[in-house]
């Protein structure tokens, strides 16, 4: 429980950062599917349920700053459910192909579903494909970048501080 | 193995319900009011620094020549601009005169209503921001928002208790009536969707129009001003087997360093 709780302040922390800050930037910077990727990473690194939790949670808050929601809360948790399958039916152990292939097509399929809801909605009167692929090769290489980092980061933590059990 | 693929079945009809669930809640006035002013109380500080950063990060994606070439349309477009204020204010003095010879009070009985952007929200489908001002203060949907220096900002779109989330031009659902700063008449329907800029459609192949002219509003929409200045002409498509020509304008209102806005509640 408390596990979750830490979680949704630091998805509501990394989304603030993502809407507030990534989005507000000039293109191509403001692609960067910060939230995303973290959730690839959590799925990747066996947190299945964090990884669903960070899906949902962007798709939810994506609905919600949205002038035209499409139902990307279904949409991420769709997507996060298949990924999730295929990261424990399919895949031996978390290689950095593996990820940088499934972060890029989870956020390819994530964009191409929303994009061809908001044009049979008629929300959008663009299909701006150019932008999806740059995302989506940013999505990979964050994943990718995430996975790197952060197992190193989290091994040095431990073995500098050492909590009191 | 089928007993595992039930399992996995179950799990996913598990979570597309919860999703549909929240997707639904999503759409609920309240719930997008409430979070609106929760999301935007923690988004507000990292909006600020994004402000400060800019369009600097831009300038690592384009070649000296697009920089230089862009910086030649700029100043292009700032003598232009200097043009029309000059014979705006000209204009301005003229009218003013004329009134005095007609004996009319001066002043204007527009009510515009100031209102802080709380936080922006450039998402791919559209751009908006949410301002602090909301239904008890009077704001109507489709009321037009302008910015400080007058150019304008967008449209109300949504309006909830204390808030209400403005969309920009660029909006696909954004219709409204634009003309020539100089004519009187509708020259055309602005319609957003098409990126960065605005389209203008159904503007006659006889209209004389050249890049970089100011549009602005046309007054033909309810709650729209007359003579709001919206942008300059950025490209003219024209089809000769086509009755009508298109025209792209690119909006002035300044979208990053804009944190006040007004909200016009009667005409100018």
């Amino acid at each position: 429980m408390m596990r979750f709780l830490l979680h949704t302040l630091l998805l509501l922390t990394c989304l603030a950062v993502e809407y507030g800050f990534i989005h507000g930037l000039a293109v191509p910077w403001s692609l960067i599917p910060l939230c995303l990727a973290i959730g690839v990473f959590f799925v990747f690194t066996l947190h299945v349920d964090l990884g669903l939790f960070w899906f949902v949670g962007v798709g939810f808050v994506s609905d919600l700053q949205s002038m035209h929601p499409v139902g990307e809360t279904l949409i991420g948790a769709l997507v996060g459910g298949l990924l999730i399958y295929v990261v424990q039916q399919h895949i031996s152990h978390s290689s950095l192909y593996s990820v940088m292939i499934l972060g890029g097509g989870v956020s390819f399929v994530w964009l191409m579903s929303s994009q061809v809801l908001r044009l049979l909605f008629g929300s959008s009167a663009t299909f701006e494909f150019g932008m999806i692929l740059e995302e989506v090769l940013f999505a990979m290489l964050l994943s990718a970048v995430l996975l790197l980092i952060i197992p190193r980061v989290q091994k040095r933590v431990s073995r500098t501080i050492r909590l009191q059990p | 193995m089928r007993s595992k693929s039930v399992e996995w079945g179950v799990r996913f009809a598990m979570i597309a319900v919860a999703a549909l669930v929240l997707a639904v809640l999503a759409r609920t006035n309240i719930v997008r009011g409430a979070s609106g002013r929760f999301l935007s109380w923690i988004e507000s500080p990292f909006t600020i620094v994004s402000d400060a950063v800019g369009n600097q990060g831009a300038v690592v994606f384009s070649s000296r020549q697009e920089l230089i070439a862009e910086l030649q349309e700029r100043e292009e477009q700032v003598l232009q601009l200097a043009k029309i204020a000059a014979r705006w204010e000209q204009a301005e003095q003229e009218r003013d005169q004329a009134l005095l010879f007609l004996g009319y009070k001066s002043g204007s009985s527009e009510i515009m209503v100031p209102a802080k952007i709380r936080v922006r929200s450039s998402i791919r489908d559209s751009d908006s921001v949410l301002i602090d001002k909301g239904a008890v203060d009077g704001i109507k949907t489709q009321q037009a928002v302008i910015t400080g220096d007058g150019a304008l900002y967008g449209l109300v779109g949504e309006v909830f208790a204390q808030t209400a989330r403005v969309v920009r031009l660029t909006d696909p659902t954004v219709v409204l009536g634009g003309r020539l700063l100089d004519s009187e008449q509708t020259l055309g329907v602005m319609e957003g969707g098409f990126g960065p800029v605005v389209r203008m459609a159904y503007v006659a192949q006889d209209t004389d129009v050249h890049l970089n002219d100011v549009i602005v509003t046309s007054g033909v929409d309810p709650f729209v001003p007359a003579g709001i200045v919206i942008g300059l002409v950025n490209a003219i498509e024209e089809d000769p087997n086509a009755p009508f020509l298109t025209l792209y304008v690119e909006p002035l209102a300044q979208v990053q360093k804009t944190r006040l806005v007004g909200v016009i509640q009667s005409p100018l």
